[in-house]
């Protein structure tokens, strides 16, 4: 009886890989014999937050682009790798060594992740591809708060160390670490309540709950327009197009440049064809028409860097962050 | 008279065949996907969002948000048939249904399910029609001290469930609460423990833990039993059996209170129909007259917590259309519906783009008649589960809630967490240890810390914070009041005791 | 029955000595607020407390309702269902969804429930066969792949 189970169920196994192996191997010979161009089967593009978060927008709208405008003749399908705060959909793709058929998005919690939480996968084992758009930041009150500029913050900031709150992410979260810059800038202090959401930090900005939050354009255009909030100041390079009215912080004296990059990158022992050939996509995808209405809906900004930028730009950032991590006192040497 | 105008033309939008049948579609996916344990109306939703991405604004929304409804109305039935509860807002129902499903009446649960969501959904979103810009301004008197307070409110429904010690229950809600510091602390980020683990930094997922204590448990104990647990007990003939009079009597009041609790804390950004369940399910049972029977199979347990969780759902919409924020994970995604069209809603979607509230809102009161139909038709085939053989039956169990456990992250390590809390549950069961405090443990505790937190960060380390507030104060009372009900209760039945000796 | 409760509330007890150890090298208390040690501390004394009292009291260690702790006869059909269950998540990865569930599926049903092997086999072909379409062909949900695929 007992010898029998075991039969069937060996039988069992060996038919079903029998049959598979059959298949896989019968498409790596027909790929040698004709050796048709790359790609040949649909992309898995993997992504590390669900609907509604600005990094799977990015994500979906790419594959989009890249499928409907025919940049690339295979689908390229969006997959979500949740949790771990990018952790998981790391480990996911490392695990695809050499394979060209996987990409995965870069943002900075690619830096961050593995430096907060001591990782042995980092943004080493990833073959970078290309940067695409960057979020930028800006600083946003109530329509009825006090201050009226930037400057009025900064002031009252200097008079009560502590006492202006700015309703944030957990700290390390990146508009915390705008925060840091901005103290160290103009020697204040401020109080930093921090939300898990970023719907929570916003109805606290509305109900007065905090007096200030930094955040992307997007999550405050609309209460911007409805004249429940008001932008005092960008952390970007230039003013930004959606707010042409808003002084910089640079302009105001105050030199604090920050964004958060969205990019592609992939598995590590991929062949310097295919990331040629990605970067070429990603390029032309963002000279389409929909990828430009993309920009304008979601007030992000073209931020195009190839592989080797992108390379050079993850060496700074990762320095960037442990410094300013260790200063904050998130990481300890 | 404006409200019935805009309402009126939403109507007209959606009272043609095309919408229709985008709300039938949508309305009738969720309540299948919502059915299978595991994969709740946010799953839901995201595997049907790509798709709509090249239809009308209007038309996607109003499919998505049929999804949401009806993964909500099928949320109850497989925590009533197999104890499965796949989100936290019907872990209350696995309660009272499961024990009605052992002793037979899973018909009757169910349709008490179908007809409490169907209330519960349809009077939320009456009010969404008339107090939606009213209740977004409620929704902004509450901060960090208040969210505490209701969170602490919510924590005291670990007293009321379970039938046993309260001994034990305080463990279980205590073993929860310590599951829930996993992850990254929520203030500074520090990781605890995470053994190292990134798989554990985003915290224990709940629902790997919810299904594995209370079905893996359950299916474990009936498998070294060699129990058939419902042999005999169905009925021959799958008829649809309706709760009596009397029972839908008992469940009057504790319907109406839910719909209201499920409303307004729906609205509030963050808290859900989660709390709202919790919170519903201990006043009705404080309330109840035959506080026995619940833990035991009471019917009006169900009717609590379905119109509690499927209000919230109309409460949730107030501050997506309103103000542009979501308030739970299901309308995150809704909102990346939205999104992918380039739609960004605001304060101004009312008067910009009334035709997708409204729209969506009309097609809401005829979804919701769909479903409640739907789910009567259905209830009968998800009902012949039940006549498969036991056998089968724990296989099955096994697979949707290894499906329903991978999908939370797409990762295997979900799977390991599922089977751990299986065997944590065999044993908690074996001793007596109610499950349900545990789930409730671990979804609030995190709220609770967080909480916390904020309001001590906000008046720089002063307690005094939770009685300045009015609105905190108002629920700081209510929750010293049942914080010492059950002490009350206690001393009272002793006087009584010592008086008839 | 006994003894198996004493152990667990053992257990229950190391676990929270071992949780407060952790609290308090995580920080009680940080600016304004508490550190990330404080509510684990709290709950490591409750957890401890409570489990003491079911450990001492003499109401903790009476039987319940479920009478008995392992079944003795049920016992091998108990560790098995385990066993295999944890064959096959560790499988899981490696040789994808199908075949692991296929072989949960056949050695559930044809040595814990004792069923004839060709019944077994054509339920452990069809079950994860069926699940398979559903979540992973109609509703295109990801499900574990394996090295083959």
């Amino acid at each position: 009886m007992k010898k029998r189970t075991l039969f069937i169920l060996v039988a069992i196994l060996l038919s079903t890989i029998t049959l598979l192996g059959g298949c896989s191997s019968k498409q790596e010979t027909s790929k040698q014999e004709t050796a048709p161009k790359y790609p040949t089967k649909p992309i898995e593009l993997v992504v590390h937050t669900n609907p509604g978060d600005g990094v799977n927008l990015f994500a979906m709208t790419l594959a989009e682009v890249l499928t409907t405008e025919k940049i690339v003749p295979q689908p390229v399908n969006v997959v979500i790798k949740a949790g771990g705060s990018g952790a998981n959909a790391m480990a996911y793709v490392n695990t695809k060594e050499g394979d060209p058929y996987y990409l995965v998005t870069c943002q900075p919690s690619t830096i961050t992740t593995p430096i907060r939480n001591k990782l042995d996968i980092t943004y080493k084992n990833f073959t970078p591809i290309a940067s695409v758009i960057a979020e930028d930041y800006v600083v946003v009150v109530r329509k009825d708060s006090p201050y009226q500029t930037f400057r009025d913050l900064i002031e009252d900031a200097k008079k009560n160390p502590k006492k202006v709150k700015q309703g944030s992410g957990v700290l390390g979260a990146n508009d915390t670490v705008i925060s840091k810059l901005i103290e160290e800038k103009a020697g204040v202090e401020f109080n930093l309540v921090p939300f898990k959401e970023g719907g929570q930090m916003v109805v606290a900005l509305l109900s007065g709950d905090v007096d200030f939050i930094s955040a992307n354009p997007s999550e405050i255009l609309e209460q911007v327009r409805a004249g429940k909030m008001r932008v005092l100041a960008s952390a970007s390079e230039q003013r930004l197009s959606a707010f042409p009215d808003v002084p910089t912080m640079k302009e105001l004296g105050i030199d604090v440049v920050f964004k958060g990059h969205r990019g592609i990158m992939a598995p590590k022992g991929i062949s310097q064809e295919v990331v040629k050939y990605w970067e070429e996509a990603i390029l032309k995808a963002t000279k389409t028409e929909k990828w430009k209405k993309y920009l304008n809906d979601n007030i992000v900004s073209d931020f195009y860097l190839t592989s080797e930028e992108l390379s050079k730009y993850w060496d700074e950032l990762n320095n960037m962050y442990k410094e300013i991590y260790t200063r904050m006192g998130v990481i300890s040497n | 008279m404006d409200i019935l105008l805009n309402l009126a033309m939403g109507f007209q939008q959606v009272l043609t065949p095309i919408y229709l049948l985008f709300v039938l579609l949508g309305v009738g996916f969720g309540l299948i996907v919502g059915a299978l344990p595991g994969l709740g109306p946010t799953a839901a939703i995201a595997i049907l969002l790509p798709l709509t991405y090249k239809s009308d604004p209007v038309l996607s929304m109003v499919m998505l948000t049929g999804i949401y409804y009806g993964a909500m109305f099928g949320g109850s039935y497989t925590s009533i048939l197999l104890n499965i509860p796949g989100e936290s807002s019907a872990v209350m129902t696995a309660l009272e249904g499961y024990q009605l499903a052992l002793q037979g009446q899973a018909s009757k649960a169910i349709q008490m399910a179908n007809m409490s969501s169907f209330l519960g959904g349809t009077i939320s979103v009456f009010g969404l029609t008339v107090a939606a810009p009213l209740l977004s301004k409620a929704a902004l008197a509450f901060g960090p001290p208040e969210y505490f307070i209701l969170m602490m409110l919510g924590l005291s429904a670990i007293a009321f469930v379970g039938t046993g010690s309260p001994v034990k229950a305080l463990i279980a809600g205590c073993f929860g609460l310590m599951l829930g510091t996993i992850g990254s602390e929520p203030i500074t980020g520090a990781q605890r423990y995470t053994f190292g683990s990134y798989n554990l930094g985003d915290g224990i997922p709940f629902a790997a833990v919810a299904m594995g204590i209370f079905a893996i448990a359950e299916v474990l104990i009936n498998i070294e039993k060699g129990l058939k647990p419902f042999s005999g007990k169905t009925e021959k003939k799958m008829r649809i059996q309706w709760p009596t009079k009397e029972e839908l009597k008992i469940s009057m009041s504790p319907a109406f209170q839910g719909t209201g609790i499920g409303f307004v804390l729906g609205a509030l950004p963050g808290v859900g129909p989660t709390i709202a369940s919790f919170l519903s399910y201990s006043l009705a049972k404080l309330q109840s007259k035959r506080p026995e029977k619940w833990g035991k199979g009471a019917i009006e347990g169900i009717a609590a917590v379905e119109t509690a969780n499927n209000a919230a759902v109309g409460g949730a919409m107030v501050p997506l259309l309103s103000l542009g924020i979501p308030g739970s994970s299901a309308t995150a995604v809704l909102l990346g519906g939205l999104l992918m069209h380039g739609l960004r809603p605001g304060p101004l979607l009312f008067s910009e783009h009334p035709e997708i509230p409204w729209g969506v809102i009309a097609s809401m009161y005829i979804g919701n008649i769909i479903a409640i139909i739907m789910g009567i038709t259905l209830s009968v085939y998800f009902i012949r589960l039940l006549k498969l053989p036991p056998a089968v039956l724990n296989v099955i169990i096994f697979l949707v809630t290894i499906i329903g456990a991978y999908s939370i992250n797409n990762n295997v390590f979900d799977i390991w967490v599922l089977l751990v809390f299986g065997v944590v549950g065999y044993f908690f069961k074996k001793v007596g240890i109610p499950e349900a405090p545990v789930v409730l443990g671990l979804v609030l505790g995190p709220l609770v810390e967080t909480t916390f937190g904020q309001s001590l960060i906000m008046s720089h380390g002063s307690l005094s914070i939770f009685v300045q507030r009015p609105v905190s104060l108002v629920l700081l009372i209510i929750l010293i009041i049942i914080y010492l009900w059950p002490l009350i209760r206690f001393s009272f039945n002793r006087l009584k005791y010592s008086n008839n000796q | 029955m006994r003894r198996g409760k004493i152990s667990l509330y053992s257990g229950l007890i190391a676990l929270s000595i071992y949780y407060g150890r952790e609290a308090l090298s995580l920080g009680l208390w940080v600016g304004f607020g508490p550190g990330p040690g404080l509510m684990p501390l709290l709950l490591s004394i409750i957890m401890f407390i409570l489990a003491c009292f079911l450990l001492l009291s003499p109401d903790g260690l009476k039987n319940t309702e479920t009478d008995s702790f392992i079944l003795a006869d049920g016992k091998r059909r108990l560790i098995m269902v385990v066993l295999f269950l944890i064959i096959s998540t560790y499988l899981m990865d490696i040789i994808g969804f199908i075949l692991s569930t296929m072989i949960l599926t056949y050695t559930i049903l044809q040595m814990v429930e004792k069923w004839g092997m060709k019944r077994s086999a054509i339920v452990a072909i069809i079950l994860p066969v069926t699940f398979w379409f559903l979540f992973a062909v109609a509703f295109k949900m990801q499900l574990p792949e394996g090295i083959w695929f």
